[in-house]
């Protein structure tokens, strides 16, 4: 009579209580331990030399029921780069589009917290977000152009906002600005360091460029906001070396006159461009945020050290 | 260039002041004023409503706002709903606002309908003038652009259009021709004010003339409620209870959207404003439109349809049972991790249970106090031509009959649904001599149990003249019932009598008995029962009729089984022993449902009642549903129903089913697995595309002229079922290749990859993965050709007085000669629900429309049944498919 | 496929009888069906026993070789699916070739006056003589002109009360709607859609008649309010092929307006709308087409009448449309009117079928354009 037992019991079982389990032992990971607690407590009160243009405080997100940013805090200090680094679906990208709401686009999404722009809290029930997106630019993962001209393209967020008039009730008013509409295509894409590639073919369709030229373009557009955070989602994750290298100069030459925040899951781009740097690790926490050196040289948090010299990805 | 573009705007705007919140009342006004054109359109409230007709109206909709917006506002404090937005905030205190003031005006002056409605034009025209003036004078803080744009300009230019024509053609006639020039001077005047001055002049003013003088004209009743217009050269006219909502409709779209401009301060934002405020009230309208389709035809047929309807407290509770248990099911699912809204969830998650708990409450109660629960109303009929009020009742009635087709089929519903959940239970425990003695044993039996039956069936209950049926079957039939319930009660008995320390041990020890009593008893038990009609035997054990006690006996001795490995549950902590018990608990539900259903179908197949503790289950059950039960009694006292047409839909349906589903996906497979994707797809999906839209009517010529001189030269059911089918070919067709193009194409490389064939790669990974996609399409294809009349009409026939179903079962019959295979039943006309509708149409004057509002709502519910369970079908595969 | 397999356990198994009998297999499956074809369409009797035939053929075909016939009865799925579409194209036009030959373009035009001869319709005069017969089975009138007209007029109205609701509503529910709201409201117009047209027509007979009726001054059925009725009935076909022409624009373009601070409604306008502005059209060519294809509402409305309308415009007369003759004339027809329903079938089916087709390349046309884009 042995009284062996097999866990072939059931499939089906076996499969939710493995899901239990999995949860179980991610909830003792978030749930962190109180040195992990101490160091969080040192990076909060990471401290640069003058003032913040954005200050994040206990920002959470969830997506129905998944939470996907957790009790995030930080100061953005003005014109510098920052970079936000950490493995794939660990809410960097969440993050970066809840500086400028974009995150009101997915209509799922339910956001807690608060980010201030220079003071002004930007999730006011008053807030204009025309006036909060014409501050804070956004370029996007891929590039992605709207299928008209490259100079519409360029022009597109100045004529929606009233300030270039052209068509038929502009001449009528004697308010057509296409001087001026030139003025800022060529000035919006010599700071993208495009214009000399496209100058003499504005009029063609802007999804005839390549695909770097397509997100200097997509830069490009979003300067001419005249903006003064910029906010890039992985701007280069699409792109071939050298055009990544371009975009890389790009950001350099940009931060001396504009904020910008920068997702990347390349960590030696990072180390490269930025001034300082935020991990955040799965489950959607910030794990540190320093400047890029210390991060890189001598983190505090073991987990840091251990996803920054790649043992846990 | 830093600077170029000063940011002249507040990120953060100010609170809202006094003008903002007129504006939100304005656009509230608006609101309500566009929903009382659409009632005054469906005339809930005629236009010449006035004195308490018009007070009741106005009572209700305070009630209704005040209502909604202080349940709303009351969330909002409790933090349970926030809403944080100034604008939906003031709107909503508009709406009290002014439905209050309406009410107001509507008690204490002597006014109809049509002159409020007016009034309200005008009080909207003098708000956004007022606005927009303000505006101008720069009283407000706003960011008008220079013009209000050529699309607005275009829009109010052809608006000024209609109602220059208008008022110039009822000035002077519209012989004369100068209604064009009243036209062209007002559609200009209207335009060039709307493009020359700054925007909150531009989109305002010429908003506010134009809803002024619809109000005005209203207001002094140039169009009132008596008004008529009827031209010579048209065949109808217009009249003010027409003309009047629609001037509403029109004229508050017009005013919402230019006070959301204004409210939102003109210039982007306030374009946008304005424009969602007109798509959200179109996207009412729709809805609205939807609801009072669905809401009329309740009204209208409900009645009719349930007249007579009664059903016994116990079979309502039977009913009730699956509900129950997708209700617990429900209930169970986790409430989300957060604990910002968990609780609500959590509540949100139980109502449903609450609601069937308390149903079956009352049902139960019923059953206690033996006093019926009645709701007792009277609805008419057509007895020649003449309208006939009779009373019925809806009631539940302390019956205690069950219906056998009810319980078997409901038990067998249940036993495959815990089926389904129950995974296995092989290699757990202790493997006894014994029981793999019974475990080869009882296939043997129930081999011999299956040749007993054969040899009856073929032979007769008494082959040879030797009474063997009730001889040898009647032992054998005795035996086997004894041996199932041996088996059933052999693991109970093991588990109390096992010498292990605890309960959960010694029912995880005897786990291969649990198996082997619940399958192997069901095995035999089955086989036992089907010996008994072709052995023409039911046996008796003195006043107990065995073969129902044993089931019933085994039933409970389930559901003990089911009480045991809970209390043992409950008591283990081990997790793999707890695993082992859940699953032996599912084991037992399947068993207590099992034989629950072999008890209701030993009544069916010996057409033998069986009563217990007073319950009953009996071939004729407690449902007593006259409209569809019965056949039409075109001049009798009672009505009757339309079971005929009933019974003629699910044939049509099924034949439909049977002749598209196998077509439509085998063609799926062929161009998305086999052929090569190029022009012939391409031809082919297109074709289908093509035939998917074809007017169903066509399909019909077609049946008429390919089917019918084939089949038999007259309309038939058989044609009917054909040309549905043909008309759901394209669809089975298009969504079963949607579902198989999605199944990854990794899926297919991987099978290969470890060399299985492509069609085993098809079968065992494509079609599984594709299958609630074709399900889903299925069903809503079904849906919509149950309510095809078009083509049934010239390929059915129509039969409005049809004394009985169409008997398709018994119709088949072989003869000698070719085709061999008749069926009669397929070969005639027959009813159906959507062709019963169009006969009372058809009908005319001689048509009950009574009978025709039933049938419709019947029709109606069937379809929408369908749609319902295929979307919910989809939605609950796709939420699989995201989530796991 | 003749190669010798070596199994494991080194037995050679030859693979050339197992094709061998799987192409006897099939080709015999293949013949049977197509007797059974040929007998169903020339000789009815014997074709169900053919068809049984054909099942005992496949079903011992599917025990030994499972693959191949799956794949051959898959393939005849497919060939009879193509069949279906060509014989009732074939059927419809032979059906209705008699009618052709014997009226020809009498059936388009008005029918002779006394002078003897027939004219053109009504570009050439604004107001058409009403006293001219156009349908009369018994003195042989047939011209399906005035339908053609009613189905016209009935979808001119049909289109435009679906045409821009149908826009704003798919803007709605893509666009505007919340997550929530569109879980609710995207099914509502599915259900809209499967509302069958019979019962839109019982409360067209039985509620909107009469509501014209004190309304309009009209004694009972018009174009307006069937128009009114199918415009409704067409309106879900519009809102839901316009929504999955909305939604198939990449969300990343949107975002891309959106984050330069362009309000909603200004991308909605300048690139959701432009993008998908073939595949919107294409949703208004299809609910056209179902406008226009739309029988029992119409016929139940408004069920007889072959008269024109006068004025031209008239929108409170009424009269059949090419549907609702069908339906209404075909149960009492005499062969010869039956035959000329059957051209009125043909003209309902070509352009329906060409409206399809067009709508269709349309769409592939806009799918192929923003997938170009990416």
């Amino acid at each position: 009579m042995s009284n062996s037992i097999n866990t072939e019991a059931s499939t089906d079982t076996q499969t939710n209580s493995g899901q239990t389990i999995e949860t179980d032992s991610l909830s003792t990971e978030t749930t962190a331990g109180e040195s992990d607690e101490r160091i969080r407590e040192a990076w909060r009160q990471y401290d640069f030399d003058g003032n913040a243009k954005l200050s994040v405080e206990d920002l959470n997100v969830w997506y129905g029921d998944d939470h996907a940013l957790k009790d995030v805090s930080m100061e953005i200090p003005k014109k510098s780069v920052t970079a936000l680094i950490g493995p794939s679906g660990c809410g960097k990208s969440t993050y970066l589009r809840c500086l400028n709401r974009m995150n009101d686009r997915i209509k799922a999404a339910r956001i807690d917290g608060s980010v201030e722009l220079e003071g002004t809290e930007i999730y006011d029930p008053n807030a204009n977000l025309v006036e909060l997106r014409k501050r804070i630019g956004m370029v996007f993962q891929s590039p992605n152009p709207f299928p008209k001209s490259i100079r519409e393209n360029i022009s597109y967020g100045p004529r929606k906002h009233g300030d270039i008039n052209k068509g038929l009730l502009a001449r009528l008013f004697g308010r057509d600005d296409t001087a001026k509409e030139g003025e800022l295509v060529e000035h919006s894409l010599k700071q993208a360091a495009l214009w000399d590639e496209v100058s003499d073919r504005l009029d063609d369709n802007a999804l005839g460029l390549s695909g770097g030229q397509q997100q200097r373009l997509c830069i490009a557009r979003c300067l001419a906001v005249d903006p003064e955070v910029i906010l890039m989602d992985e701007p280069a994750s699409a792109l071939d070396p050298i055009a990544t290298s371009k975009i890389e100069d790009l950001v350099e030459e940009l931060s001396k006159e504009y904020t910008v925040v920068i997702v990347t899951h390349n960590m030696q781009q990072a180390a490269r461009i930025s001034d300082q740097t935020a991990v955040f690790l799965t489950g959607g926490e910030l794990v540190e945020y320093d400047d890029t050196d210390k991060i890189f040289e001598s983190p505090e948090s073991q987990r840091v050290e251990d996803y920054i010299t790649g043992k846990f990805g | 260039m830093s600077n170029a573009y000063a940011t002249t705007d507040q990120l953060v705007s100010a609170e809202s002041n006094i003008y903002d919140r007129g504006l939100d009342t304005a656009i509230a006004l608006s609101v309500v004023g566009f929903m009382l054109g659409f009632v005054t359109l469906v005339n809930l409230v005629p236009p010449g409503a006035s004195g308490s007709t018009l007070t009741t109206a106005f009572g209700t909709l305070l009630a209704v706002v005040v209502g909604a917006v202080g349940i709303t506002s009351l969330a909002s404090y409790a933090n349970v709903v926030p809403v944080t937005s100034q604008r939906v905030r003031g709107v909503g205190l508009g709406l009290v606002v002014s439905t209050l003031a309406l009410t107001a005006f509507a008690t204490a002056l002597p006014v109809t309908m049509a002159t409020l409605l007016g009034i309200m034009l005008l009080a909207e025209a003098l708000a956004i003038t007022a606005a927009g003036v303000s505006s101008r004078l720069e009283l407000v803080d706003a960011e008008p652009n220079m013009s209000a744009g050529l699309l607005s300009g275009g829009a109010l230019g052809v608006i000024g259009l209609v109602m220059g024509a208008a008022v110039g053609g009822a000035l002077t006639g519209f012989g004369s021709r100068l209604w064009l020039g009243g036209a062209a001077v007002a559609g200009v005047g209207l335009f060039l004010l709307t493009i020359l001055p700054r925007e909150d002049l531009g989109s305002t003013l010429p908003t506010a003339i134009v809803v002024g003088a619809l109000g005005l004209t209203i207001v002094t009743g140039t169009i009132g409620v008596g008004w008529q217009w009827n031209p010579q050269t048209l065949s109808g006219g217009f009249t003010g209870g027409a003309v009047i909502p629609v001037f509403l409709l029109s004229g508050m779209l017009l005013s919402a959207w230019s006070a959301a401009k204004c409210r939102a301060g003109f210039g982007a934002r306030g374009r946008e404003y304005g424009a969602f405020l007109v798509i959200n009230l179109n996207a009412f309208l729709m809805v609205a439109v939807m609801a009072t389709i669905v809401v009329f035809v309740t009204v209208k047929g409900a009645g009719y349809a349930v007249h007579g309807l009664t059903v016994g407290a116990l079979t309502a509770l039977v009913l009730l049972t699956p509900a129950l248990l997708v209700a617990v099911k429900f209930a169970r699912t986790p409430a989300g991790t957060n604990d910002w809204n968990s609780g609500a969830r959590q509540l949100f998650r139980v109502l449903p249970l609450a609601a069937v708990g308390a149903l079956a409450a009352m049902f139960a109660s019923v059953l206690v106090t033996g006093s019926p629960l009645r709701y007792v109303y009277d609805y008419t009929v057509q007895v020649n031509r003449q309208g006939k009020t009779l009373d019925t009742a809806v009631a539940v009635t302390p019956d205690t009959t069950i219906g056998t087709l009810l319980l078997t089929a409901l038990a067998m519903v249940l036993a495959v649904a815990f089926f389904r959940s129950f995974g296995s239970l092989r290699k757990v425990g202790v493997q006894s001599e014994r029981a793999r003695l019974i475990r080869r044993a009882v296939p043997t039996v129930v081999l011999v149990f299956v040749m007993l039956s054969t040899l009856f069936l073929v032979l007769g209950p008494a082959p040879f003249g030797l009474p063997l049926g009730g001889t040898l079957g009647f032992a054998a039939v005795v035996g086997g019932a004894v041996a199932a319930s041996g088996l059933v009660v052999y693991p109970l008995a093991g588990v109390l009598t096992s010498d292990e320390p605890t309960l959960a041990d010694s029912a995880q020890r005897e786990a291969p008995l649990f198996t082997l009593g619940v399958f192997g008893g069901l095995g035999l038990l089955l086989a036992t029962l089907l010996l008994q009609p072709v052995a023409g035997i039911n046996p008796q054990v003195g006043p107990v009729n065995l073969v129902p006690v044993i089931a019933l006996g085994a039933a409970v001795a389930s559901l003990a089984l089911v009480a045991l490995t809970t209390v043992a549950k409950r008591s283990s902590e081990e997790t793999i022993t707890r695993r082992v018990l859940a699953e032996e608990r599912r084991l037992g539900l399947v068993g207590a449902a099992g034989f629950t259903a072999l008890l209701g179908l030993h009544v069916a197949v010996t057409s033998t009642s069986f009563t217990v503790l007073g319950v009953s289950v009996a071939n004729k059950g407690s449902i007593s549903w006259p409209m569809v039960m019965e056949a039409y009694i075109p001049l009798g006292a009672e009505p009757g129903g339309i079971m005929p047409a009933i019974i003629g839909t699910v044939w049509l349906v099924i034949g439909a089913t049977l002749f598209a589903v196998p077509l439509g996906v085998g063609a799926a497979v062929f161009l998305t697995e086999y052929a090569e994707q190029g022009r012939f797809t391409a031809v082919v999906e297109t074709a289908t595309n093509a035939l998917w839209s074809t007017p169903s009517i066509v399909f019909g010529l077609f049946g008429a002229a390919f089917l019918i001189p084939r089949l038999g030269g007259d309309e038939s059911l058989l044609t009917g079922m054909l040309v549905l089918g043909f008309m759901l070919l394209p669809l089975v067709l298009i969504t079963s290749r949607e579902s198989i193009k999605a199944v990854p194409d990794e899926y297919r490389d991987a099978s290969a990859a470890l060399g299985v064939t492509q069609w085993e790669t098809i079968k065992s990974v494509v079609l599984p993965a594709a299958m609630p996609g074709v399900i889903t399409g299925v069903i809503l294809g079904v849906g919509r050709i149950a309510g095809e009349t078009a083509p049934l009409i010239l390929v059915l026939g129509s039969t409005l007085n049809a004394k009985a179903g169409v008997n398709v079962i018994d119709g088949f019959q072989f003869v000698s000669e070719p085709p061999f295979i008749v069926n009669d039943a397929l070969m005639t006309a027959s009813a159906s629900l959507p062709t019963q509708v169009w006969a009372v149409i058809a009908a005319g004057v001689s048509g009950s429309p009574q009978m025709g509002w039933a049938t419709a709502f019947i029709l109606l519910m069937v379809v929408l049944t369908f749609y319902a369970v295929g979307i919910m079908a989809r939605t609950y595969f796709r939420r699989k498919l995201n989530y796991e | 496929m003749t190669d010798d397999i070596t199994t494991k356990k080194g037995k050679s198994v030859s693979s050339r009888d197992r094709v061998d009998g799987a192409t006897y297999a099939v080709v015999t499956i293949a013949l049977t069906l197509a007797v059974t074809i040929f007998a169903f369409l020339f000789l009815p009797a014997i074709a169900l026993p053919m068809l049984l035939a054909f099942v005992f053929v496949t079903a011992v075909g599917w025990v030994t070789y499972q693959a191949e016939v799956a794949r051959i009865l898959t393939l005849i799925a497919t060939v009879l699916t193509v069949l279906t579409v060509g014989f009732i194209t074939f059927f419809l036009f032979a059906r209705a070739l008699p009618a052709f030959l014997d009226h020809g373009l009498d059936l388009l035009l008005v029918p002779e006056q006394d002078n003897g001869e027939s004219r053109w319709f009504f570009w050439l005069e604004s107001v058409l003589p009403s006293d001219s017969t156009f349908w009369n089975p018994l003195s042989g009138a047939y011209s399906l002109i005035p339908m053609i007209w009613g189905t016209v007029v009935v979808t001119i109205i049909a289109g435009a009360v679906a045409g821009p609701l149908g826009l704003f509503g798919a803007l709605f529910i893509s666009e505007v709607a919340s997550d929530r709201l569109r879980e609710i409201i995207k099914p509502g117009v599915e259900i809209l859609a499967g509302i069958p047209s019979i019962v839109y027509g019982f409360i067209g007979f039985q509620v909107l008649n009469g509501f014209i009726q004190t309304n309009f001054l009209d004694d009972g059925a018009s174009f307006l309010i069937a128009g009114l009725v199918v415009g409704v009935m067409a309106l879900p076909t519009v809102v839901s092929v316009g929504e999955d022409a909305l939604s198939s624009v990449p969300q990343s373009m949107g975002d891309g307006s959106v984050a330069m601070g362009a309000t909603e409604w200004q991308t909605m306008k300048s690139i959701s709308i432009p993008a998908a502005f073939s595949g919107i059209s294409a949703a208004v060519i299809l609910g056209l087409g179902r406008a226009i294809g739309e029988t029992m509402a119409v016929a139940a409305i408004m069920a007889s009448g072959t008269q024109f309308a006068d004025p031209l415009f008239d929108i409170f007369h009424a009269n059949t449309t090419l549907t609702s003759l069908i339906a209404t004339q075909y149960g009492s027809a005499s062969e010869s009117t039956v035959e000329v329903l059957f051209v009125a079938g043909v003209m309902l089916f070509v352009i329906v079928a060409s409206m399809s087709i067009v709508a269709q390349y349309i769409e592939r046309r806009m799918q192929r354009k923003l997938k170009g884009q990416q």
